[in-house]
């Protein structure tokens, strides 16, 4: 059901992209400012600052309160934990995409995290994991996309979901169906659940966002330009640092190899 | 037979002087890697000295203040953020803005100050890279998962000085310019309301600190 919502939104966004017309182009005579336009990669600009708009408008009046309320009535360690336990639930999606970007090691850690928390760590309350060594990182279709060669594609500003592109979106559609908590159960009680947790989701990211928000929102004197090249950075970070990570696969328990002498390396 | 000795003495000698520079360049480089550790590590134990200590806001601030034109080449940082606007801008738009960006900054870093509390620090490795040398540091606050921030170091005026600042690996420099770009390419390329925003932001600032 929740798959639907998200289809119908973006259908909305497709639509709106017609009725909003695009960013003009900079003529060929100024090359700097076509190589800005084209570093933005924003050519729905127009469009994307009005979702923008009516994105801000919903969170300021109503995930921001709400926010807020959740804050003050739970205590940060309640609010820490309730992280943890969502993590873990969200963890066999990242050990999914760890073995679609074939880094051996991170789906290592993925399913040592999902094996310790769920056991040790009563249901995900208690991250043990991390302290043993298997520390928590990003993976998501959208990096997995990016690590089989897809091109990153225009900015998109999504109704609800806020700043994304084409690949992310897609990313995005994928990591809800390749959930396998998506396809566990039927009946009330197990959709109930669902809607539980995907609002838990929201409400508690949230929460934990709030001064950061604030604090893009004091500085920021164009905050739709701000949370894009944040959007944009946060992500590229996100999948060098996958890219990156090309550790020798044998585990921090196993007797390691002597450490190869200074300057050698 | 001597054309030829002469030639090889003079590609030995070249290729010696050659090899000696680069060695002294290395070493040069060595030398600004560790400085710019060291500038980062004295930096962050004072900055973090100041906001943990006891003092009164007002002392804070100026405390910081002081910390950061020393610490940070904010002319250079200014002069980034504005980017190729800058020759669009008139003489007079240029320094009111370096005088507007330079109060901005101190606001920007002391704003910050209060989320910084019992913050704790760990200084990873320095290594040269292509935007300068980058000093990473891991940066813990109460209550809150570990942060990696990394500093990016350059030589200006002989002296080691921060220029970016990468928290968990978005550059604050560049945000600043797609913000500020973003400003003025909502005004038609116009620097003027740029300018205009910035004011209007220091104002805001300086009444909430009175």
């Amino acid at each position: 059901m929740t798959s639907r919502f998200w289809a119908a939104g973006l259908m909305a966004a497709v639509l709106m992209t017609g009725l909003a017309g695009c960013a003009t182009k900079p003529p060929a005579s100024d090359p700097e400012a076509l190589a800005a336009y084209k570093q933005n990669d924003d050519p729905l600009e127009p469009m994307n600052r009005k979702l923008y708009a009516v994105n801000n408008a919903l969170d300021t009046y109503a995930m921001k309160p709400v926010a807020q309320g959740y804050a003050y009535v739970v205590p940060r360690t309640v609010r820490n934990h309730v992280g943890n336990v969502l993590d873990n639930l969200h963890t066999p999606v990242v050990f999914i995409n760890d073995i679609l970007e074939a880094k051996s090691r991170r789906a290592g850690d993925s399913l040592m995290r999902f094996v310790v928390n769920s056991t040790l760590g009563v249901a995900g309350i208690f991250d043990f994991a991390t302290g043993m060594g298997w520390p928590s990182h990003e993976a998501d279709f959208g990096i997995t996309l990016a690590l089989w060669g897809v091109g990153t594609g225009p900015f998109l500003y999504l109704p609800v979901l806020g700043p994304s592109d084409p690949r992310d979106a897609a990313g995005f559609g994928v990591g809800v169906v390749s959930d396998p908590f998506f396809w566990v159960g039927q009946g009330a009680i197990v959709s109930d659940l669902g809607y539980a947790r995907t609002t838990l989701t929201i409400v508690n990211t949230r929460a934990d966002l709030l001064k950061p928000i604030d604090e893009v929102k004091r500085m920021a004197l164009d905050p739709y330009a701000t949370f894009r090249s944040l959007y944009r950075q946060h992500r590229e970070a996100a999948i060098q640092a996958a890219r990156d990570d090309n550790r020798h696969t044998i585990p921090a328990w196993f007797p390691q190899p002597a450490a190869a002498p200074a300057g050698q390396n | 037979m001597r054309i030829r000795r002469r030639r090889v003495m003079t590609f030995l000698a070249t290729a010696m002087l050659l090899a000696s520079s680069v060695g002294l360049t290395s070493q040069a480089r060595a030398d600004d890697v560790s400085d710019a550790r060291t500038m980062i590590e004295t930096t962050c134990t004072q900055l973090l000295g100041v906001i943990n200590s006891s003092q009164g806001d007002a002392q804070k601030q100026a405390a910081m203040q002081q910390l950061v034109r020393g610490a940070v080449d904010v002319d250079g940082v200014a002069r980034f953020v504005l980017g190729r606007f800058w020759r669009v801008a008139t003489p007079a738009q240029q320094q009111d803005y370096m005088q507007t960006f330079r109060q901005l900054l101190v606001y920007a870093v002391t704003g910050q100050a209060a989320s910084f509390q019992g913050a704790k620090f760990t200084m990873g490795q320095a290594a040269m890279r292509d935007a300068g040398i980058v000093v990473d540091t891991d940066v813990t606050v109460p209550g809150k998962p570990e942060a990696q921030v990394q500093w990016v170091v350059a030589t200006v005026g002989g002296k080691p000085k921060i220029i970016d600042i990468l928290a968990e690996g978005t550059s604050l420099r560049l945000t600043e310019r797609n913000d500020y770009a973003g400003v003025i390419s909502q005004h038609g390329g116009q620097v003027q309301p740029l300018l205009d925003a910035m004011h209007h932001q220091l104002a805001r600032f300086q009444s909430n600190a009175s």
